[in-house]
């Protein structure tokens, strides 16, 4: 079992859609978010490439952040999600620090927050909130272990790049290009 | 024109624009993690020679260094800490792989054992303590108690704790041992911490803990050589002093170095000191006011002209801290997106 | 000038709904990176834009250099620039586009309107001041 999420850049408008699921689904304080919209633009007027991508934690394989945690508060859980043990995390930073895409932050109670991949609605069989949302449905959820799988097809058939490669990290969302 | 840029939803705070995750505390807590590492390897370092005699400031005094610089950046740890009620689970778990986790042990480790060392020495560094009145007094008068005698006007007001004492006295060799190793470990582990990060391109490299471990040897020796009184010890770590600068002034180079022949991440975080805006902190305080200037001042000491000892050491301390905070403060700036 | 919606707001109501404006809390115009050397205009810079009738928006509008817009027009998000404080997520973030919209284009035909057809100059001095 290993939970991974595809994301077509080509089908994605960047209307933040995923935000506000991902803030009113896990009650997210107001003025943070887990994840995030970003647009590229490349090229010069009239021949140019946009991209909008919704980033997220990318839920490595090879955690940086699990890593380097010295309390354990950071960890697996069952279909490669990490997650955060709320009461044995001391707040130092050290995750914020490893992580290439800054996908954590401090609550301002000052526990370190991140995406859960909506680890209460996957484990009842539902889409994160942020997919079930999207009103283009570009966003695909699944087991990438399971060859059948929605997301594990379109990760077969597409073309598809993953954030920061070179960071050695192994991301688990895949950008379809 | 590339154009990226979060269109909407993150604006976490101390996330954004860049991170700042880390503050003054980190940087402090290095340098005195590093100074504390310094004194206690040149402590025990000449103990184990057997020359604590001629080098009576390196082994006797100057330790006391360690055990307030440790406790003053374990302030600055706690106080950098954003859910700090939970501090204690750093101590219910021993991860080998988060060097946060090796240092809070080799500090557990370090602390009591340099208080241990400090307290055998008390007796004769000081012989003479006012427990009569005072501030200090009152918190001395805790543990001490005054005796009528010649040399020593003071004794340890419990029996355990001058047997203990006498015991750790008969085995300083072990300790001196021990807090050897330590203070290595916690030397290296003060840039272990940094370039564990690999999503940091300034702090990931391998050169980053050697680095560190010289850079803090140094501030160590220029404390001892402001502290000691006497010409031959200061003339000694004032040597020592130009050897580790020569060779932090290599490490540092090397790290430049292999930047430049890097990625192109690791060659922008290079740029932040060659043009960038750290090239006036990193290129003249640190390298010039911080690593140069102190080593001229020695080699001219040790030919005769006659400088102050504290220019030198006030210079190689102020640089050490300089160094952390700009690493730091740089290391912060890099990254592999955006 | 060229005006449009961003996919997160329809007007003003929406912007001063705490979830979305906190996506998008103000407008930018869009400026070509040619005009911006032009112009010497800075990303982030704060401006005020005059039309061809001389109106003046009510409020500074930052500036966004992109490829995306042609060099002969800028672009900025509707809704914004909202001059009743009772709104008051919404109140004063970035520059309305109806208030420089003055000269609109009819259909003899059909009735419909062209609103694309204005032009505006940018202020980088607070006009407001002497006021």
């Amino acid at each position: 079992m290993r939970y991974g999420m595809a994301i077509d850049t080509r089908k994605c408008v960047g209307c933040s859609d995923c935000v506000v699921a991902c803030q009113t689904e896990n009650n997210i304080e107001h003025g943070y978010a887990r994840d995030w919209i970003t647009e590229t633009v490349e090229g010069i007027y009239p021949t140019m490439v946009l991209e909008h991508r919704s980033e997220r934690c990318n839920h490595c394989e090879n955690t940086p952040c699990v890593r380097t945690c010295p309390t354990g508060a950071s960890h697996v859980i069952e279909g490669g999600i990490i997650k955060v043990t709320k009461h044995e995390c001391i707040g130092c930073g050290a995750c914020i620090e490893s992580c290439p895409y800054d996908a954590r932050y401090f609550h301002t109670e000052g526990w370190v927050d991140k995406c859960t991949f909506c680890d209460h609605r996957v484990n009842n069989g539902q889409d994160p909130a942020c997919v079930s949302v999207c009103p283009t449905y570009c966003m695909y959820f699944g087991d990438l272990d399971d060859k059948n799988s929605e997301v594990s097809k379109i990760v077969a058939s597409r073309k598809w790049k993953v954030l920061a490669p070179e960071a050695g990290t192994k991301p688990q969302i895949f950008y379809l290009t | 024109m590339k154009e990226e840029l979060i269109v909407s939803g993150r604006m976490n705070l101390n996330i954004d624009p860049v991170l700042n995750a880390w503050h003054w505390q980190i940087p402090l807590y290095l340098f005195l993690g590093g100074l504390a590492a310094g004194v206690l390897f040149f402590a025990t370092l000449y103990f184990i020679r057997n020359e604590s005699e001629k080098y009576s400031t390196a082994v006797k005094i100057a330790p006391i260094i360690a055990p307030i610089a440790i406790a003053l950046g374990l302030v600055a740890l706690i106080l950098d800490l954003k859910h700090k009620l939970y501090f204690w689970q750093l101590y219910t778990t021993i991860r080998l792989d988060s060097p946060m986790s090796w240092g809070a042990w080799v500090l557990m480790l370090v602390m009591p054992l340099s208080i241990i060392w400090v307290a055998t020495y008390l007796k004769e560094v000081f012989p003479k303590i006012e427990l009569k009145k005072g501030f200090f007094a009152k918190i001395f008068n805790i543990f001490l108690k005054p005796v009528e005698n010649n040399d020593v006007n003071w004794d340890w007001k419990f029996k355990w704790l001058s047997d203990f004492e006498l015991l750790m006295i008969k085995n300083r060799k072990p300790l001196a041992w021990v807090l050897l190793v330590t203070s290595v470990i916690l030397g290296v582990y003060t840039g272990i911490l940094l370039s564990a990060f690999n999503a940091r391109p300034l702090w990931n490299n391998a050169i980053l803990g050697p680095l560190f471990l010289v850079s803090g040897l140094s501030t160590g020796a220029a404390s001892i050589m402001w502290l000691s009184k006497n010409h031959e010890e200061q003339k000694l770590f004032s040597k020592i002093d130009i050897l580790l600068i020569v060779v932090e002034l290599f490490f540092i180079i090397h790290l430049f170095m292999g930047f430049l022949a890097g990625p192109q991440v690791q060659i922008e975080a290079a740029n932040l000191f060659f043009g960038g805006e750290f090239t006036i902190y990193f290129g003249l305080f640190v390298v010039v006011l911080g690593l140069i200037m102190p080593a001229i001042f020695e080699i001219m000491e040790l030919n005769g002209y006659r400088i102050h000892v504290a220019i030198p050491a006030i210079l190689i301390l102020f640089g050490g801290l300089l160094f952390r905070f700009v690493m730091v403060e740089a290391g912060q700036i890099t990254r592999y997106l955006y | 000038m060229n005006y449009g919606r961003a996919p997160m707001h329809t007007f003003t109501r929406t912007i001063n709904n705490p979830n979305l404006s906190d996506l998008m809390s103000e407008n930018s115009v869009w400026v070509n990176p040619k005009v911006a050397k032009e112009w010497e205009l800075e990303n982030g810079q704060e401006v005020w834009l005059k039309n061809q009738d001389g109106i003046i928006s009510s409020f500074p509008i930052k500036v966004r250099v992109t490829e995306r817009i042609r060099w002969d027009s800028v672009y900025m998000v509707h809704g914004f620039g909202q001059n009743d404080k009772r709104q008051k997520k919404a109140y004063g973030k970035g520059a309305s586009d109806s208030e420089l919209i003055t000269h609109v284009a009819y259909d003899p035909i059909m009735g419909g309107t062209g609103m694309r057809s204005n032009f505006v100059t940018f202020l980088t001095e607070n006009p407001h001041n002497n006021v």
